[in-house]
């Protein structure tokens, strides 16, 4: 079981690395959008959830997250928005193109945890 | 109380300079004509005369405009380029004006020679600080270094510099767009720098590496920026991100707006000083 984060911040993802460790649970990294639909693209079965930063380098969040909602083979994976927009509008603009979950920079780390337990539970009881 | 300035016979162009660099000191700014000038200068506290470069007597201009006797204590400041400069010079000497101000207006320049001059008529200009878009960046940065890194702060300084030069090893800063425009910087001493990033990457001191301090400053400043917007969406100040720029080494200067002051915000935190640099100015209507 992995989960994949998008984000360009080498700093982000290190603290989601540390929060999913201690989880016991494996991190798949991409840096822009198109790396992230090629690990999707090969991976999609072992993906259990994706961290998608909305502002990221090449593909918007919004690009990716419709990039992933229109293929089949990862339209299942859940989606959780990690981003320092914290405009209301942008969260409800996530909301309503398909994320399950958001969390707004800053953030605890114990609230990021929480929020990844919280997805993947949502994803297990979906399947 | 706001002081009345006219702009005599300022093209398009320097007006809008003028008007924006005066923008933030409490000046109420009206363009006239020699001719509205001479007619009600009275109602004025300063008069800044443009001088032209060719053509135009302006020499009589001012003449005309010092006729009306209501209007001889007000001050005329002739603002001119270097090539009307001596000819501005030289009417000065026949009291129709007594100070020059030389394009392109710099803004440390012309506030205090302004203050000056105003100094001994009225209250000198007093910069006023627009708390409405400063608050949401100091609790942006206190919250964020205390989620994020487990650092408690406080706010111990807040004042405006003319220019935008950074005091620290390093800095994060950003381009700010949308209905205001600007820039947002942070800037750190080296000490203070590494044991943020050890805090927020939880490693031990010495283990954090250059690349770690730029990539976690510029995510800093990302993740505070983004906090601000969010406080300021819908507002005379709202505005869009761009990517932050890591900038590394000595006394450095960061982006600003021309004739706009920076906003310096003074915090302490671990017994080490760091400051959060803002400049936003809300755009014109076209």
């Amino acid at each position: 079981m992995a989960i994949l984060i998008v984000d360009d911040s080498t700093t982000m993802r290190r603290i989601v690395k540390r929060c999913l460790d201690e989880m016991g649970l494996e991190l798949l990294e991409a840096t822009d959008g198109l790396q992230a639909l090629k690990i999707i693209a090969e991976k999609h079965d072992r993906i259990q959830l994706i961290i998608l930063d909305w502002n990221v380098p090449g593909m918007t969040g919004r690009e990716v997250l419709q990039s992933v909602r229109s293929d089949p083979d990862s339209k299942g994976i859940p989606v959780m928005m990690l981003t320092s927009e914290a405009d209301q509008a942008f969260v409800l603009e996530a909301l309503r193109a398909g994320v399950q979950n958001y969390l707004t920079k800053p953030f605890d780390p114990k609230v990021l945890t929480t929020k990844i337990q919280e997805s993947l539970m949502q994803s297990a009881k979906a399947q | 109380m706001s002081i009345e300035v006219a702009l005599i016979d300022f093209p398009k162009l320097q007006e809008q300079i003028t008007t924006r660099l005066l923008a933030p000191y409490n000046a109420h700014i009206r363009p006239v004509d020699h001719n509205e000038a001479a007619a009600c200068l009275n109602l004025f506290d300063l008069a800044l005369f443009f001088w032209p470069d060719i053509g135009a007597d302006a020499v009589a201009r001012l003449e005309q405009i010092r006729e009306n006797d209501r209007a001889k204590d007000v001050p005329i400041v002739l603002v001119s380029s270097e090539t009307g400069k001596r000819n501005a010079e030289a009417s000065m000497g026949k009291g129709v004006a007594f100070e020059f101000l030389l394009t392109p207006l710099q803004p440390h320049v012309v506030v205090r020679k302004l203050a000056t001059i105003l100094g001994s008529h009225k209250e000198p200009l007093t910069f006023w600080l627009d708390a409405d878009y400063v608050n949401p960046f100091i609790s942006a940065t206190l919250d964020t270094l205390k989620q994020m890194a487990s650092i408690e702060c406080e706010r111990t300084g807040l004042f405006a510099r003319t220019e935008a030069v950074a005091k620290g090893a390093i800095s994060g800063t950003m381009g700010l767009s949308g209905a205001a425009e600007g820039f947002v910087s942070i800037t750190f001493n080296d000490t203070l720098a590494r044991k943020i990033v050890c805090r927020m990457l939880q490693i031990e001191p010495g283990q954090e590496s250059d690349a770690d301090i730029r990539d976690t400053v510029g995510e800093l400043m990302n993740i505070i920026a983004g906090a601000a917007k969010a406080d300021l969406a819908n507002t005379a100040h709202s505005f869009q991100l761009s990517f932050p720029t890591v900038i590394m080494g000595g006394a450095h200067s960061v982006g600003q707006l021309r004739g706009v002051p920076v906003i310096v915000i003074e915090f302490v935190a671990e017994e080490e000083t760091f400051e959060v640099m803002v400049c936003l100015m809300p755009r014109k209507e076209a």
